[in-house]
């Protein structure tokens, strides 16, 4: 090395030092996947004082318990949280929002039942409203699905983490997943509040406007409906229904379903007069299918047939199918998403707590 | 030490309807319990050690690690 | 080396729960779906048959889901928990018929529970001891069962119904609010 690029000698003591400094980073993530503590990916090594920095963000006592599963007598303290955190990349002042997610979790009957070791492998979908998406970075626009964007990985990524490893839920042991979906790595949006045409989720759900608040659920899968075809209102909620309403998602008495509404679809429909329940109400009206058609694929349900016509509703009431507004305005398209469970959504949010602030902070919080 | 006789008949009937006998001694640093299995007996009906160690315990009493469980499947 | 790198799997004692906690009840039975845990002892399966039978006759019941766990001395495996869970709004399991498999099927009578849905256990009165030891071991000493009288297995699908119709009292009280007596937390 010193032959081709000739530096000084004490240039060359550095150069070794920080190399031997990265190799041993390295070893220190190998450490932890020799350990079992990853999802796969590599995490960021944790000591005590880092953990203090982020107990430092979160109003809320370390000892406080924020998950658990009753069932296997397991549970998970803020502190716990806090290390599984900053293990999958958060900063932090993420820490709130992972809390939160932890809140609005908990709220859900799957998630206290078996969900976490279910067959269908579900993934927890966190979704931000409120100004704190702006203030961490947490992506509600372009790409809002996809990898690049830091707070939305690392906060879902660190759900994942505990489940894990503080938990205990590991695939091919308590998760019996048969296949499960790439979302259960991370899987955070935030709601696109600036170009939607409707209230934020958190406000439809009965928090004060503007107010910083985590929802979730977990999630089966998402599809895509792309309809850049039609400025006809009725055209779109027909192409969304028609991937609501298909077979293969039934099982037991019906499916579930919601919307990551891309905000054109989202505008269109609202500049046509509708709010966010006459479209729960379109589709949740809507989304049939004939008995026969559910017989051809092997699927006798006799149970939600309509008397007069045979027809099956194939989702649950209209405001079991949660609707958020996420993505960039650059084309129509849209995600049907299909909670895990039917009826089971708990239509709560929850709300994001940090330390008050104090005077000598002159009301910035970062 | 004293044994409550009641619960151990008790715990006697429970195993008999499995067809296992149940044998009580007394060893240097407690007790020891064997269960041996009748003609009858289904293997998979006996109930794991930790409640058959929960349940001596109160009948026993004495601590569980003071109780020593013979089951017909162990090694002999 | 990396003894200073933090163990994310350590915490405080995780077996030290709470309690487990018994589900919310409603007064009636009317338009719920039943669901029928059975493991695989003979008559089993049967009883709890006759159990939604008469359900369905006196309760007006919406529908019944029958599940069957294939391992006596297990708990309720995963996937079949979260089926019960997605589906049901109360559950009846049984029949514990022996030492091993009453202690499991307590298990799951307070497993369910904790997932937020009322059970029912059986239990045959000659396995009282492990089913009540079970219950303690699980930290809810008290937990109340549903007992018929010993044996289960050697019955004729007459004397099965019969068992099933006296036992129903008992079931329906431990489902609905009208729970009788103190309940063990």
């Amino acid at each position: 090395m010193t032959a081709v690029t000739g530096s000084a000698a004490s240039d060359d003591a550095e150069d070794v030092d920080e190399t031997a400094r990265l190799h041993y980073a390295r070893e220190a993530i190998e450490h932890a996947y020799a350990q079992g503590w990853t999802d796969g990916l590599p995490i960021v090594p944790v000591t005590e004082a880092v953990v203090e920095e982020f107990l430092a963000v979160t109003p809320r006592d370390r000892h406080e318990v924020v998950a658990a599963v009753p069932h296997l007598g397991r549970r998970c303290t803020v502190e716990q949280a806090a290390v599984n955190a900053a293990m999958a990349g958060c900063r932090p002042e993420y820490l709130p929002v992972v809390l939160a997610a932890w809140d609005a979790l908990m709220n859900q009957r799957v998630v206290t039942g078996g969900g976490w070791q279910s067959t269908s492998g579900p993934a927890p979908l966190i979704i931000v409203n409120g100004p704190i998406r702006g203030e961490l970075g947490i992506n509600s626009a372009g790409g809002v699905l996809g990898p690049g964007f830091r707070a939305n990985a690392t906060i879902a990524r660190a759900v994942g983490l505990v489940v894990r490893n503080v938990l205990g839920i590991r695939p091919q042991e308590l998760e019996q997943a048969t296949q499960g979906i790439p979302g259960r790595f991370t899987l955070c949006v935030g709601e696109n509040e600036e170009e939607s045409p409707w209230e934020p989720l958190a406000t439809e759900l009965g928090l004060p406007a503007g107010a910083d608040a985590v929802s979730a659920m977990l999630l089966r899968t998402c599809e895509y409906v792309d309809n850049r075809h039609t400025t006809d209102p009725e055209g779109v909620l027909w192409d969304l229904t028609d991937t609501v309403a298909r077979t293969g998602a039934v099982i037991g008495r019906n499916s579930s379903a919601g919307l990551l509404l891309g905000v054109e679809h989202a505008q269109l429909l609202a500049e046509a007069g509708m709010s966010k329940a006459d479209v729960q109400r379109w589709i949740s009206g809507h989304a049939r299918r004939g008995a026969a058609d559910l017989r051809r694929a092997g699927k006798e349900i006799e149970q939600g047939q309509d008397e007069g016509t045979g027809e099956l509703r194939m989702v649950p009431d209209p405001d079991q199918i949660p609707i958020v507004v996420t993505g960039a305005r650059n084309a129509a398209m849209s995600m049907v998403m299909r909670p895990f469970g039917f009826g089971g959504w708990s239509r709560t949010a929850h709300p994001v707590r940090r330390p008050a602030v104090s005077e000598s902070d002159g009301g910035n919080r970062s | 030490m004293s044994i409550d006789e009641q619960a151990l008949a008790g715990l006697r009937d429970t195993l008999a309807a499995d067809d296992y006998r149940l044998a009580v001694t007394e060893s240097e640093t407690g007790y020891q319990v064997t269960i041996t299995a009748g003609p009858e007996s289904c293997d998979d009906c006996l109930v794991p050690k930790p409640v058959m160690r929960s349940v001596l315990t109160s009948a026993l009493g004495v601590p569980e690690d003071a109780i020593e469980l013979v089951y017909p499947t162990d090694p002999a | 080396m990396f003894e200073k790198m933090i163990d994310p799997t350590a915490g405080p004692d995780v077996a030290a729960g709470d309690a487990p906690r018994l589900a919310e009840r409603t007064d009636r039975l009317d338009g719920l779906t039943v669901g029928l845990l059975a493991n695989t002892k003979q008559n089993a399966a049967a009883f709890l048959d006759a159990v939604a039978e008469s359900l369905a006759e006196e309760h007006a019941i919406a529908d019944v889901v029958r599940r069957t766990k294939l391992s006596i001395t297990d708990p309720v495996p995963p996937d079949i928990l979260t089926e019960l869970v997605d589906t049901c709004d109360v559950v009846v399991v049984g029949v514990g018929d022996c030492g091993s498999c009453s202690a499991s099927a307590v298990v799951d009578g307070i497993t369910l529970e904790a997932a937020g849905l009322p059970a029912a256990v059986i239990c045959s009165d000659a396995f009282q001891v492990s089913a009540d030891a079970m219950a303690g071991l699980r930290g809810s000493p008290g937990y109340r069962y549903v007992r018929t009288p010993h044996p289960v297995a050697s019955l004729d699908a007459d004397a099965v119904r019969e068992r099933a119709r006296t036992a129903l009292p008992e079931i329906v009280g431990l489902l609905t609010g009208a729970r009788p007596g103190a309940v063990a937390r």
